[in-house]
């Protein structure tokens, strides 16, 4: 056989046993890519359920409402406000 | 050598045709089962291939995109809940294993037949919108026919405060009322859809084709959801406190138009889909047109000055029980001698607001009124109305005098916070803008010296012995108008025992910050006078947002002139800034 045969045979080899190696990279990455769509989305539901606790904690009308009852807290009458000047 | 040659041996002739033939005939089937597989079954076996790899694959939906303040705090979030659906044909089948699932999901065998009846014969929901734990629980029973599927429930963290303004979504996460319908488009997040080919182990390897899911835009408002909280409950106070029938008040940004508190009360807390009373659903700040009355005399007086037919220095005689025009009596509550443009406003004379409108022509007042935004202009709500300013063209000299003291043409109360807005923003009239980002270019519709006469008259209004003492807050300059205006019976005529009592102002004076408007519909009990019910609002909720603004004080905590001042008015001086009750 002439020799830009044999080049020309193991070249081709190459690029299929390339094809292989490339599609199964991208299977992989895929698998990978897709547990990461799920992590995110498991991540935006938890986000989702943090930001609804903080602001039902944080919420004006529970800490007034712990203010007036728990702590018997008022706002100040006039009489009772010091004004400080800055120097 | 030997160069002998073995004898070549006698083939017989018909063996090479034989492998010949069998060969040629292995190719042929080889060729023929090539040709059915891919073209005379190709298609049938396709079809079985993507049936075993191939699946049409749901992508997650994303939850509905969240509203926040302008400073980020979440005013609705969608969180994840699990919905449980059952197939009546085989979930009937097992009753044995029910009481169970009762215990857990806290629903007796009536009401789960209830709601199988409700129903088809292949799918009816038995729970909707559980919290993951409770159905993860129900699922750990593996009754038969019993499934879970996922969706999103909507929660609003400050309940009523932001009830009228945001709306809510239905049970299927679509918005139906406020910004949330307003916005359903931009909020809404869309499944996408994904055709993957799976290997044996049922993970996916590949994608064939796909559409994308989409994920809603975040909104961010303007409100400062620590204003809304404080003005909601001065409202509430003062709607509780007269015994009226309901109330409204906007907060704005003098300089950006920006709507930083808008409340309405009574309001349905949107979290309680249960007790929703539909007729306490809307946002009365923008949905709900009034009769304004006398806070829109300030208007009149820049439309005189602007057109140079009332000059500032003018005195006018209101001496008078009854000043005629046409067929109607305008009349005062107390009878005053000559009144200056600062005093009309001051003790808030309906004569002298007449006169004044009168010696303007029709045109140059409609021309002002229309530019600050009053018939028209408009945030695109739902259920939102324009008011109504008719046409100067079909104006008698009777409905021009009563455009002076806020007769005749009907507002929202987000239009007279706006138009305010323009008095302490030295006459420039800035659109006002909920979303954040969305700032309008203001245009100028008074002149410089006009609004800054308006302001020092209007802060005469606040000071002792003016209308809207009851607005004044320690510490700050205050300028404002009340206005108290019989409201109209739809027929042409007015119910005399209710009125709708108003306050419109903005401090501090010299540099105003912000701008209030306050509107109590109806109040049935005490004084029934917009420096009285609706003032005290403006107070509590204009003295939180100076100090929230860190807005330095440019006045003496304790005023002069008290003597001049009710017991009353000197009680509710003495409690400042005050705690609205709830």
């Amino acid at each position: 056989m002439r020799r830009s045969t044999l080049i020309l045979v193991a070249l081709i080899t190459m690029t299929l046993l390339g094809i292989v190696a490339a599609r199964e990279t991208s299977r992989s990455r895929f698998i990978e890519l897709q547990t990461l769509q799920n992590k995110i989305f498991a991540l935006n539901n938890r986000w989702g359920q943090l930001q609804l606790e903080q602001a039902t904690l944080a919420s004006d009308t529970r800490v007034g409402d712990i203010a007036h009852q728990q702590l018997g807290l008022q706002a100040p009458r006039t009489s009772q406000i010091v004004m400080v000047k800055s120097q | 050598m030997n160069d002998r040659r073995l004898p070549a041996p006698r083939l017989s002739r018909w063996r090479p045709r034989l492998l010949l033939g069998v060969l040629g005939a292995g190719m042929l089937g080889i060729a023929w089962q090539s040709w059915q597989v891919q073209v005379g079954k190709g298609s049938f076996l396709r079809n079985q291939g993507e049936l075993r790899y191939q699946r049409q694959l749901p992508v997650p939906t994303p939850a509905r995109a969240s509203i926040y303040d302008r400073y980020g705090q979440a005013l609705a979030v969608s969180v994840p809940t699990t919905t449980l659906w059952v197939e009546p044909a085989i979930f009937t089948k097992h009753r044995d294993q029910w009481s169970r699932l009762e215990g857990v999901l806290g629903m007796d065998a009536r009401r789960i037949n209830e709601r199988i009846a409700h129903g088809g014969s292949a799918f009816a929901y038995l729970d909707r919108q559980l919290d993951p734990g409770t159905a993860e629980r129900a699922m750990a029973l593996r009754v038969p026919g019993l499934h879970p599927v996922q969706e999103y429930r909507r929660f609003y963290p400050m309940g009523e405060v932001t009830g009228p303004l945001l709306g809510f979504t239905n049970v299927d996460g679509k918005g139906s009322e406020g910004l949330e319908l307003a916005y359903d488009h931009a909020l809404r997040s869309w499944a996408g859809r994904q055709e993957v080919l799976r290997d044996n182990r049922g993970q996916s390897l590949q994608v064939s084709t796909r559409r994308p899911s989409r994920l809603g835009q975040d909104l961010y408002l303007t409100i400062d959801s620590r204003l809304q909280y404080v003005t909601y409950r001065a409202l509430a106070a003062a709607v509780q406190g007269f015994a009226a029938r309901s109330g409204s008040a906007v907060l704005l940004d003098t300089q950006t138009g920006a709507i930083l508190a808008m409340v309405s009360y009574p309001a349905n807390n949107p979290n309680d889909r249960d007790h929703y009373n539909p007729g306490i659903a809307s946002n009365r700040a923008i949905t709900h047109a009034f009769e304004p009355g006398s806070v829109m005399k300030p208007f009149a007086v820049a439309a005189g000055l602007d057109s140079g037919h009332v000059q500032a220095q003018q005195r006018f005689a209101v001496d008078t029980n009854c000043f005629r025009v046409g067929s109607y009596c305008i009349r005062d509550d107390v009878r005053h001698g000559t009144l200056s443009i600062g005093e009309i406003l001051k003790y808030s004379s309906n004569i002298g607001a007449a006169k004044i409108a009168l010696a303007t022509p029709a045109k140059d007042l409609y021309g002002l009124l229309q530019k600050l935004g009053f018939g028209g202009n408009s945030l695109g709500l739902p259920g939102e109305t324009s008011g109504r300013l008719p046409d100067w063209h079909q104006w008698s000299p009777a409905s021009h005098a009563a455009m002076a003291y806020g007769y005749g043409i009907s507002v929202n109360t987000l239009q007279l916070a706006a138009a305010y807005g323009a008095i302490a923003h030295d006459g420039v009239y800035v659109p006002p803008h909920l979303i954040l980002g969305q700032r309008l270019a203001g245009t100028r519709v008074m002149s410089s010296a006009t609004a800054a006469h308006l302001r020092n008259w209007l802060a005469g209004v606040v000071a002792p012995g003016g209308t809207g003492f009851l607005a004044a807050i320690p510490g700050y300059s205050v300028a404002g108008k009340t206005g108290t205006a019989a409201m109209a019976d739809g027929k042409g005529g007015f119910h005399h025992h209710q009125v709708n009592t108003t306050f419109v102002g903005f401090a501090p004076v010299t540099h105003p910050r912000y701008v209030m408007a306050v509107t109590v519909r109806d109040p049935t009990r005490g004084w029934r006078y917009g420096g009285v019910v609706a003032a005290p609002v403006f107070r509590v909720s204009m003295a939180e947002a100076l100090r929230l603004g860190q807005v330095a004080p440019d006045r003496d905590l304790s005023p002069t002139g008290l003597e001049k001042i009710s017991a009353l008015q000197q009680q509710r001086w003495a409690e400042g800034g005050g705690d609205a009750v709830h």
